[in-house]
């Protein structure tokens, strides 16, 4: 399993998924799904937005005060029996998971986006372990050896035909008649079957968190399906892998917090299952003697940087996933051509951030130009839960590709850009000139096959690839308009 | 274990140092631009302020999140009913547990070996016997004997409070054979007092103990396990319980 697609740019990839009709029917059908859910979970409290703006009071005050919470979480979970260890890089991290799991061959794994960002599967494979998926999900696509093209629903571009399939290659057994397509009721409870041995065996357990609380000294993980909390549970190893920026206050804060979290992603008023671990758990003979091993593994790999600066505002990020759903680029290309773990306008700011903490040129060359991927229709800033400014930081972070040396590439783009530059600093010759063009386009607009509207233009033939321009009765208008002044 | 050996201690400390350093500085640019005063007060929903109607507010909840509730009558829908006097309990499972009888073998009843006397109290053990096999979980239990019963079929356990504001149930579990109730059986009984029930979040984590006194995971549960990842079908018992019943008494 890669976390990198295959296309070399998030054009190419884009461009493949809009030309893929499974993965456009999927998205389709989710897609309409999450909104319509969300907007009833909100529309069904008065005051969602004096929630929003608790949970954002929250994340703002646990951002700013990171490091003195970080430092309280440590001292209490130490004090609890847990081990706390932090990461500068990525490199790092994923070296501190494998000396953890040094010897031990089954792992299982809850859904956890920082693994995915340190590549964690690749590496613990390397070392011969067989590390497996147990997020229903996140198992299909395993097992199809793809990438999760959706955070909340990760095997939303999978058919059920295609998962049955996949689960009489995987799990042997007998061959269904050609056409049968297995219920889904059958295929979850195969799942579970399959999945509850390897629980049942494990001898690690890596899961994510999704919120750090300091006070407590605890890791608070929300799934619907349980199996985070089983990773947890069933083996004598619990690892947890946490950014540096999971981390709140108090439980309190966690509650500011989980009010409008699940809210925001599904439409629930909570997830399903809400756990706290921290602790090593006691034997029911009574006595002191530690059951597990819990260990929970800090993850800066960039973090840091951005605290304080630019950029400060993206920590708040509580991985809703919000903001995908609501994305129009991402509904329409799903989370693949991203390139990376993150995907849709939250992957916009983070990615490119987080890539340069790290040491793979490729990748941050190609996440690099994912902030130009973007409309800035808005839609994201409105339903983020903990109001992110995420158009103003693609913006920002535009504005610096291009300040950069290797950001203009081509002498073509530059002088265009020179061009621009000419023109908004001379209204009258602007004025002028786009009289000119208003009137040359209509002349092209006069070709065969296509009156009013102009199949072809010179600079921008990737615009005019797929549509035409249209040359109606407004750009008339405005020649008019331009001729009277 | 080469975690604990002085060099990985040493950079463990390095980091943490670095990390540490980088967001104190930070911190300092950013100024006090933020109050740090927050939530003082915590915001809760509108329909939370209410103190009565807790309970028909949690049965409603709950219900909608695809618990069940228990009742000594047949056919009640009125929330007063699934409220039951704490001596019909056993009678109420045992009812249950009769209808729910395998054709074959007897299934397990779990419960936690440090529970038996309470559950002893309430006559349970006694009076469940012929419609299932009430086993206690304990040491032994856990890990090895899961395997020999890979879908041990009830589990009966106590929760330390529920909530209204979401319907959820909450268990703080001290041993891992408790936690293995909650997640490991098919059909997961859950006894809880009516005065138990709070109105919030907030109020719910007060009422778990701190690690010190025991605790090792907090678990608040809202409906049984459920998935949606194959076309977007609702289906319940993921990896969790399949079912979540609850025996509400006085
Ligand atoms: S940026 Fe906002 S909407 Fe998007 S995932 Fe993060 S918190 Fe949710």
């Amino acid at each position: 399993m890669t976390s990198v697609s295959s296309g070399k740019s998030f054009h190419d990839d884009a461009a493949a998924a809009l030309q893929n009709p499974s993965l456009q029917a999927a998205l389709d059908k989710a897609g309409a799904g999450f909104l319509a859910t969300r907007s009833r979970a909100f529309a069904s409290i008065e005051n969602a937005q004096a929630l929003c703006e608790a949970a954002e009071r929250v994340r703002t005050r646990a951002v700013h005060d990171m490091a003195d919470l970080l430092l309280l979480f440590e001292q209490r979970a130490r004090a609890q029996g847990v081990s706390v260890h932090w990461a500068e890089t990525a490199e790092q991290a994923r070296s501190i998971v494998l000396a953890l799991c040094a010897g031990k061959r089954r792992i299982v794994k809850g859904k956890s986006m920082a693994s995915e960002e340190i590549e964690l599967n690749e590496a613990l494979l390397q070392a011969g372990a067989e590390v497996v998926e147990t997020d229903l999900g996140e198992y299909i696509v395993q097992l199809a050896e793809e990438i999760p093209s959706h955070i909340i629903a990760p095997a939303v571009h999978k058919t059920r035909a295609q998962i049955d399939a996949l689960f009489r290659h995987h799990h042997g057994g007998r061959k269904t008649p050609e056409g049968r397509v297995r219920s889904s009721q059958t295929l979850v409870e195969e799942a579970r079957r399959i999945i509850r041995k390897k629980f049942l065996r494990a001898e690690v357990g890596i899961t994510g968190t999704n919120m750090l609380i300091a006070e407590r000294g605890a890791a608070l993980l929300l799934t619907n399906e349980g199996n985070g909390d089983l990773s947890a549970i069933m083996a004598e190893r619990h690892i947890v892998l946490a950014g540096i920026e999971r981390i709140v206050a108090s439980e309190k804060d966690a509650a500011a917090v989980l009010r409008v979290l699940a809210r925001s992603a599904t439409g629930q008023s909570l997830g399903t299952y809400v756990s706290l671990y921290g602790g090593t758990g006691r034997g029911t003979d009574g006595t002191e003697k530690p059951r597990k091993d819990m260990h929970v593994v800090l993850l800066d790999n960039g973090r840091s940087a951005m605290h304080g600066g630019p950029w400060h505002d993206m920590l708040r990020c509580i991985r809703c996933g919000a903001c995908l759903n609501h994305c129009p680029v991402y509904t329409s290309v799903g989370g693949h051509a991203y390139g990376w773990v993150y995907s849709g306008p939250m992957g916009k700011v983070l990615s490119p951030l987080l890539a340069e903490a790290g040491t793979d040129a490729r990748l941050k060359r190609r996440v690099a130009a994912l902030p130009h991927a973007s409309s800035f229709c808005g839609r994201c800033v409105e339903v983020c839960p903990v109001g992110i400014p995420l158009t103003s930081l693609m913006r920002k972070l535009r504005n610096r590709h291009f300040e950069r040396p290797q950001g203009i590439k081509g002498w073509k783009t530059r002088l265009g850009c020179l061009g621009v530059r000419l023109l908004f600093a001379h209204p009258r010759l602007y004025r002028s000139l786009l009289a000119l063009a208003l009137r040359l386009l209509k002349l092209a607009a006069r070709g065969k096959g296509h009156v009013g509207r102009v199949a072809w233009l010179p600079g921008i033939g990737g615009w005019t690839k797929t549509r035409d321009l249209p040359v109606n009765r407004s750009a008339r208008a405005a020649i008019t308009l331009l001729d009277d002044v | 274990m080469a975690i604990s050996s002085e060099s990985d201690t040493r950079q463990n400390a390095e980091s943490r140092a670095r990390i540490v350093a980088r967001l104190r500085e930070t911190k300092k640019a950013k100024g006090k631009a933020h109050t740090l005063s927050v939530l003082s007060q915590p915001v809760l929903p509108k329909f939370v302020e209410r103190e009565q109607g807790k309970t028909e507010a949690f049965v409603a909840r709950a219900e909608a999140l695809s618990c069940r509730f228990l009742t000594e009558g047949k056919t009640e829908k009125k929330t007063v009913a699934k409220v039951i006097a704490k001596s019909s309990v056993s009678k109420v499972l045992r009812d249950f547990l009769a209808t729910r009888r395998g054709k074959k073998a007897l299934p397990l009843l779990l419960f936690d070996v440090l529970e038996k006397s309470y559950w002893q109290r309430l006559g349970i053990l006694k009076n469940v016997e012929g419609c299932c096999r009430p086993t206690e979980v304990s040491e032994e239990v856990e890990g090895g004997d899961f395997e020999a019963t890979p879908f041990p079929a009830f589990s009966l356990q106590r929760a330390v409070c529920a909530i209204a504001e979401t319907g959820t149930l909450v268990f703080a579990n001290r041993t891992r054979a408790q936690a293995l109730l909650t997640f490991l059986p098919t059909v997961h009984i859950v006894l809880l007092a009516e005065r138990d029930i709070v109105g919030s979040l907030e109020q719910a984590f007060v009422r778990v103990p701190s690690s010190a006194a025991g605790l090792w995971a907090c678990h608040l549960v809202s409906g049984p396990s459920r998935t949606a990842d194959i076309e977007q079908k609702l289906h319940m018992g993921a990896h969790g319980p399949k079912e979540l019943v609850v025996l509400l008494h006085r």
